[in-house]
């Protein structure tokens, strides 16, 4: 073990019942380095993570940490130690002031909350961060939140931090911010363990980076030595060729015309879908995306607008009408607006198509499992059946039964908010080909991602939204992510 | 991989399940118990004088748990049930007074307002959960515990008429069985029918479990909502019926309590309180098992005082099993 060695994880076990979620697992990670962390679902990051930091206890093996091996019995521990984690989900008192946030349970230390405050301010402007530390930390957006997060970790003097999936929730432009504090961070001799999905930001943040699978370090590497192709390989366990599938080709008519949608958060939306088309939405987050897919499903009240389907004007007072005229929504979160959580997968298929089992008024239980066990092989839904809870399944595969649920109410148009949004690599092209499947059969996809790549490769065309307002219609195929990225900031697009 | 993530998440273990069964039946066994301890030191307890009595104790507050089922499936929660318990008594010894045999008819029509002005004044409120409800319901509750009180001038109404169709209701039997437990049964099964085989039961559940996603999959709220309280509005309206074609009278806080038995039924037969998960069969359990546990209480000479010290227990322990269940 080196000098420069911060952490050694050494031969570290931990079972859960009768699942090794952790097999043996070994790597350094080098003082004042960003170190990445990559693997699909379930391969083990959160479960190392979380003994890292004290929650769970490890099976076997020794953690070193600065030099001392690391027996911690819970996280206050660990961040006495030095060593901080900051969750996907924030850990913050929503209703507590940024500063009584950050010196949480301190109060007295500090010397009371002046103090508190003061220090507080010295903290995040280091970090070049204006939020009042007077203001209530619900009032923040997300990415300020995890600024907060940050000055907590600092607080404590944290020799290393741990960020799990930090971009998940921001627009390219916070994850801008994020990746500026990173280096800044870095350059003040501060590890970063970095947990992300999205493999851009390892390349372009990372010193070295873990791969992990299965509960197992498959490898540990500069990034240099790395490719691209070669870390999903690792990832996945199969070499992956395309991201992407080829775009979507079958274009017909114009199917779908959206017009002057008015309510609190937008201004006059409008927009029109072809047949067999994938439509994608770009646009920060409150730029009224979700908000105009919500609109148009019947989910909220809209003050104005029209929307003709087929050259038919519709009259969608609420989802339930919305899904007689036609309409698919796929919601961007999946646990809270899409999954009955303990409930069978089979349930959660058919839970918006009563009508094709329902016979002479009653459900019928043997159309029931047909069209359960039709959907689960049409989508190649990775479960053991279709009774056991959805809870047990992975992102992935969750994701594939609610894209189940909804082309078994055969829609015309079908909405997909964020459709890969925590799911791993190999399931990412799994949904993408169902969509392009959905798209070339004559259906419409309108999809929204905040990864602008997802949109660049899979839509036919891109509608920008900024600011309540459509900005801008542009072909991926011939304009340049910046433009793209320039018109979502609301910038003035030179030719 | 994606397969083996499958496998490995789902876990299946033995001691979880040994678990379940402990937490499932905990509170059933333990008055299973009770029963046998009461039926071996007290012989009168199995004699079919006290079978008729348990009976007739079941029943109404049985009415009362069916409705509270569905509305604990669908997600929320009614407190009223023991002040429209107690109004809806003094109104049927009134109809009955008047129209005999044929009163049941309004009765269950006035039953089903009372629970239409619930469902209307959780709409407008905009109630979205269960506990939205608990305390508009608490409202509503004091509106009908206050309506008996009024309809009445805080006297209690006497049944004139003890035989015809209400008497045999009350106190009549048909192969030594008591009548109201064939119509209770003949109930519960339709209920029964309608939450498991009909698109509108399954709604309920799936509005229960996260009406959120129900919603946006095309279940609409409020019908549920007006659906399940309408329902029990008429239900425990039966249930109050039967009270008063049993006792012969009725006082202007018969209904006393009964929000709290009927919710501690459901939640005993292992309805869950979060919502989505339960069924009626479950509740007939339930409200088996609390019967079982009053009746052998009143065998054994518990006090009643003390008797609600028991209630209480059971009350919270059936919460507490609730909160644990592993699923």
């Amino acid at each position: 073990m080196g000098e420069n060695v911060i952490l050694s994880v050494q031969d570290v076990t931990k079972r859960f019942v009768n699942v090794v979620a952790l097999n043996q697992v070994s790597f350094d990670i080098y003082k004042g380095q960003v170190h990445g962390i990559v693997g699909e679902n379930g391969a083990g990051k959160s479960t190392l993570m979380k003994i890292l930091s004290g929650v769970y206890k490890k099976d076997k093996g020794i953690i070193y940490f600065d030099g001392q091996e690391m027996k911690v019995k819970g996280p206050t521990e660990s961040l006495n130690l030095g060593l901080a984690i900051i969750y996907q989900e924030l850990n913050l008192v929503n209703q507590m002031t940024v500063g009584e946030n950050i010196f949480l349970g301190r109060f007295r230390e500090i010397g009371g909350l002046k103090k508190i405050h003061a220090k507080a301010r010295e903290l995040l402007d280091s970090i070049g961060s204006h939020i009042d530390t007077y203001s209530p930390v619900e009032d923040l957006p997300v990415a300020e939140k995890q600024m907060v997060e940050i000055c907590k970790a600092l607080s404590y003097n944290s020799k290393l931090i741990i960020m799990d999936e930090p971009s998940t929730t921001l627009t390219t432009e916070e994850m801008n911010r994020l990746k500026e504090i990173i280096k800044d961070l870095k350059s003040k001799g501060i590890t970063i363990i970095y947990i992300s999905h999205k493999l851009d930001e390892i390349f372009e943040l990372c010193d070295r980076v873990t791969v992990m699978r299965d509960g197992n370090v498959i490898s540990t590497r500069n990034v240099e030595e790395l490719t691209r192709p070669t870390m999903i390989a690792e990832m996945v366990g199969r070499s992956i060729e395309n991201e992407y599938p080829e775009r979507a080709s079958k274009i017909g008519e114009t199917i779908l015309e959206v017009k002057n949608i008015r309510t609190n958060k937008l201004h006059d939306v409008g927009f029109t879908a072809k047949k067999g088309e994938i439509l994608g939405f770009v646009g920060l987050v409150g730029a009224g995306r979700t908000e105009t897919m919500r609109a148009i499903f019947g989910a909220d009240k809209i003050q104005n607008g029209e929307v003709y389907l087929e050259g038919r004007k519709l009259d969608i007072k609420s989802p339930r009408d919305a899904i007689a005229a036609g309409f698919g929504f796929i919601t961007e979160d999946r646990k809270e607006e899409g999954l009955l959580l303990n409930f069978p997968v089979g349930t959660n298929i058919t839970m918006a198509s009563f009508p094709n089992f329902t016979v002479g008024g009653l459900l019928n239980k043997a159309r029931e499992k047909e069209i359960i066990e039709r959907q689960i092989k049409a989508l190649d839904v990775k479960t053991p059946n279709a009774d056991i809870y959805i809870t047990y399944l992975s992102g992935g595969n969750q994701q594939k039964c609610l894209v189940a649920r909804w082309l078994e109410t055969s829609p015309k148009i079908l909405i997909m908010d964020e459709p890969t949004r925590g799911i791993d690599v190999g399931a990412k092209y799994e949904i993408y080909v169902l969509m392009k499947k959905f798209a070339e059969a004559g259906g419409t996809v309108l999809m929204i991602s905040s990864e602008l790549p997802e949109v660049l490769n899979m839509s036919n065309r891109v509608i920008v939204l900024s600011d309540g307002k459509v900005v801008g219609e542009y072909d991926p195929e011939t304009t340049s992510d910046e433009k793209i990225l320039a018109a979502a900031l609301g910038e003035e697009v030179t030719e | 991989m994606n397969e083996k993530t499958a496998e490995a998440t789902f876990r299946f273990d033995f001691k979880g399940l040994f678990k379940k069964f402990f937490t499932e039946y905990l509170i059933i066994v333990g008055i299973l118990v009770l029963g046998i301890f009461t039926a071996v030191s007290e012989p009168v307890f199995l004699s079919y004088d006290n079978f008729v009595s348990f009976v007739r104790q079941f029943c109404p507050l049985a009415f009362v748990a069916l409705g509270m089922t569905l509305i604990i499936i669908g997600g929320y929660i009614d407190l009223s049930v023991a002040g429209m318990f107690s109004f809806m008594g003094l109104v049927s010894c009134m109809l009955m007074n008047h129209l005999g045999g044929m009163a049941i008819i309004p009765i269950i029509i006035i039953g089903a307002i009372c629970g239409l002005v619930n469902a209307l004044v959780l709409i407008v409120c905009g109630a979205r959960d269960d506990s939205d409800a608990l305390f508009i319901t608490f409202g509503m509750q004091m509106v009908f515990a206050a309506l008996a009180l009024l309809i009445n001038g805080g006297n209690c109404v006497f049944l004139e008429d003890k035989s015809g169709f209400n008497g045999a209701i009350g106190n009549g039997s048909l192969l030594g069985i008591p009548t109201m437990l064939f119509l209770f049964l003949a109930m519960a099964f339709v209920l029964h029918f309608f939450m498991t085989k009909t698109p509108l039961g399954r709604s309920i559940h799936i509005a229960g479990a996260n009406p959120v996603a129900a919603r946006l999959c095309g279940v609409s709220i409020n019908k549920i909502i007006l659906l399940a309280f309408v329902i029990t509005g008429a239900l425990t309206a039966i249930g109050s019926w039967m009270m008063a074609c049993r006792t012969g009278s009725a006082l202007p806080v018969c209904g006393k309590n009964y929000e709290t038995y009927a919710i501690l039924s459901v939640t005993v037969g292992g309805t869950s309180l979060a919502g989505g998960k339960g069924s009626v069969l479950r509740t007939i359990v339930g409200v088996a098992v609390y019967t079982l546990m009053a009746n052998s209480m009143n065998i054994l000479g518990v006090s009643s005082n003390m008797q609600f010290v028991f209630k209480g227990i059971i009350m919270i322990t059936a919460i507490w099993i609730d909160s644990r269940r592993p699923d």
